[in-house]
């Protein structure tokens, strides 16, 4: 038969948090422990928590990359790698060490450096946040924190009408 | 090697060749439907509704992109594309459902006129369930509908913009989509294995049965006058020809299991879509003494832009699925006069809202929190505008036989020639700067151009391919008259979009249906009259 119902949207309960922030239990398929946790760090830098939503952390986003790379083509995985390289060089010529054991803000300063580059990324750190970011975007709008969460979006449910738009001020000059 | 007999035998199962074998077979001819691939049970072998995140790579099933054909001819040019699915109901299965009429004005460039096809067309809306409304275009007629579905608001901006466009002198239209899905209860004798729609969003395979296929309505009808043998998982390999060349004898096919069979009958239907049909006849040497078959090809093509409305960006969109994305079309466009700067005209296919196809926003400039409230005020308040032109038919553009690759029956692979021209360069650049234009004039902002169009931006439609066998009164010009009979042989006939003669910018599925049925009645008269066989 057809399943038409949402399926669950997540408990309110904190317990997938603290499953995320420690990676607890999760072994990485193509990222080390530490990258996975910089990629981890990052996703929520992209698209972190607010007043409306849990985070990208919390989405468990970093997994999501850690698995699509892994599937993924050498050339991709590539680009992963060297990407990891080139924001850990740019941080150890900024700051002195890498991405993680920056401050809150000498990390800000690398992103928005970043994200300012990003219509048109050169060097490979810039490419890297294209590539970060498009993946966390990917992977946040696909999950359950983000689909049901965020968009608020309820979906695959049966109606007998579809309403439309019912205000009579749309549309309207 | 069993030989076996028929009236007609029809080869492919798609919107051209389900309606073919429903009206021969419902005319009391004996008819073999010889088809690629397997029975399908929407619900059972697919069913869009999943969750993202039910997957390992958060890819859910999508009826379309998991079953059509890869690396099933060769590309030339500028990235041709070629949609094809093996299965009963071709791609009739996996279509959007779009079903607008041809126009008046559209037919003056075909040897049939709007009257002789629009009994058809009323026809196959009764058949297949069209909901619209009706909007008293000059040129895209109303037809027999059912209830509507109403746009989404960011499309109602769109046809705000449009209003205002209008009050200023430009000549367009703004109106509401028209789909083959019912709306409303199965109440038809013809609907019996069908249901209303329920306004998931997933269309493209839909599970439920309340978009229109060969496969749940024309088929089974079929076989249910006891007139019909379905041959699935056949690959017809061959038409054959009596040796004198004068008609044609039958069809050769493949199993699945590599044993080859032959077909007879007194008549052979090709709707195998423009690509294979013209592959077929190339393949089997027959029906091109005017050199035409492969020949005028041409698709739809386009490009997009989005626009987003910020009075909008608090929407509500929990539920937005509806018929999937698009809800709305602009029309309209150069009907009554032509542009200077290219051929032909195009439509605009618009949509809006978080749906369940990954069709949401997924671009937006940023990082961190600004980055979040701007995606998921875009998503809830933008529009898509997705143009849909006619390329220009020229010498560019056409299908021919691979010399050097086969597929896995031996057979030769299809190659398809692309090539754009200046004047649908002209026309994707005309597109863009009026979609920008309503997306102002409705008080939105552009938020995705292609900016000043390149060829590189163009993107072909995969599935709207047509023309390789053109219809006309003279023999010398074209593959196929005015009735889908081939000029070179009396019992050789084609139903699917490869006859279209000329391509308006409206998505060509209900026009084949329409002109698909009446060859194939045409056929039922011919046997009728004890003209074949």
């Amino acid at each position: 038969m057809l399943k038409l119902v949402a399926a669950g949207v997540l408990p309110a309960s904190g317990g997938l948090v603290q499953l995320a922030c420690s990676q607890g239990g999760y072994r990485p398929e193509f990222f080390s422990a530490g990258q996975l946790a910089l990629v981890d760090d990052l996703s929520d830098l992209i698209l972190p928590a607010d007043e409306r939503s849990r985070g990208a952390r919390a989405a468990l986003v970093a997994r999501y990359i850690d698995v699509t790379v892994a599937d993924a083509s050498e050339d991709v995985q590539l680009r992963w790698r060297s990407g990891l390289e080139a924001l850990g060089e740019l941080c150890h010529e900024r700051f002195g060490t890498g991405f993680a054991a920056c401050s809150p803000e000498q990390q800000n300063h690398i992103l928005a450096d970043l994200a300012a580059a990003e219509e048109d990324p050169a060097s490979g750190a810039e490419r890297f946040f294209a590539l970060v970011k498009r993946a966390t975007i990917d992977g946040y709008y696909t999950s359950e924190v983000g689909i049901h969460e965020e968009l608020q979006y309820e979906g695959n449910t049966a109606v007998d009408e579809f309403p439309g738009c019912a205000h009579e001020r749309h549309g309207q000059a | 090697m069993a030989d076996e007999q028929f009236d007609v035998i029809v080869v492919g199962s798609g919107p051209g060749g389900g309606i073919a074998t429903y009206a021969l077979a419902s005319g009391g001819l004996k008819v073999a439907l010889v088809e690629a691939g397997p029975r399908l049970r929407a619900g059972q072998d697919y069913s869009g509704h999943h969750w993202p995140y039910e997957f390992r790579d958060r890819r859910a099933p999508n009826f379309w992109r998991d079953n059509f054909l890869r690396d099933h001819f060769t590309p030339v040019g500028d990235r041709p594309g070629h949609g094809q699915i093996r299965a009963l109901g071709g791609r009739s299965i996996c279509w959007a459902g779009h079903s607008l009429r041809f126009g008046p004005r559209d037919f003056e460039s075909w040897p049939i006129s709007y009257d002789e096809v629009a009994p058809y067309y009323s026809k196959a809306e009764r058949l297949m369930g069209v909901y619209g409304d009706h909007d008293g275009l000059s040129n895209m007629p109303d037809g027999e509908f059912l209830k509507p579905v109403p746009m989404r608001c960011p499309e109602r901006q769109l046809m705000l913009g449009v209003e205002r466009l209008r009050a200023r002198g430009e000549r367009m239209a703004f109106v509401a989509q028209r789909k083959a899905m019912l709306t409303q209860p199965p109440d038809r004798p013809e609907w019996k294995h069908r249901q209303k729609c329920h306004y998931c969003g997933h269309c493209s395979g839909c599970a439920v049965e309340a978009k229109y296929t060969s496969a749940n309505t024309p088929i089974p009808l079929a076989e249910e006058t006891g007139n019909l043998t379905v041959f699935a998982e056949t690959m017809a390999t061959r038409v054959r020809v009596s040796p004198e060349g004068g008609e044609v004898l039958g069809v050769e096919c493949q199993t699945a299991s590599g044993d080859v069979r032959e077909l007879q009958a007194k008549a052979v239907v090709l709707s195998c879509s423009a690509v294979e049909t013209a592959r077929l006849l190339l393949i089997s040497g027959i029906a091109n003494s005017s050199g035409q078959v492969g020949r005028n090809l041409t698709s739809h093509f386009g490009v997009t832009v989005k626009g987003f409305f910020p009075q909008l960006a608090g929407r509500d969109t929990s539920n937005d699925d509806g018929t999937s994305y698009y809800h709305s079309l602009l029309t309209g466009l150069y009907w009554d006069e032509p542009s200077s700067d290219f051929e032909g005209t195009y439509q605009v296919q618009c949509g809006a809202g978080v749906t369940s196809n990954r069709r949401a926003i997924r671009t937006a400039p940023g990082y961190g929190a600004a980055l979040k409230r701007r995606l998921r005020e875009w998503n809830a308040g933008h529009a898509g505008m997705n143009m849909q032109g006619t390329t220009l038919i020229s010498g560019g553009k056409f299908v021919d036989l691979d010399p050097s690759r086969t597929d896995r029956y031996g057979m030769p692979l299809p190659r398809i020639h692309l090539h754009y021209d200046d004047s649908d360069v002209a026309m994707a650049r005309d597109m863009v700067e009026k979609c920008e234009e309503i997306i102002r004039a409705g008080e939105g902002e552009v938020i995705e151009t292609p900016g000043t169009v390149g060829v590189a931006d163009l993107v072909i439609d995969l599935n709207h391919w047509v023309g390789t066998t053109r219809m006309g009164p003279d023999p010398a010009l074209s593959v196929v008259d005015t009735d889908g009979r081939a000029h070179d042989f009396p019992n050789l006939y084609v139903a699917d979009a490869s006859v279209f003669p000329a391509y308006p910018e409206k998505n060509p599925t209900l026009t084949n249906i329409a002109l698909s049925w009446r060859t194939a009645d045409g056929i039922v008269e011919r046997f009728r009259r004890n003209e074949l066989g």
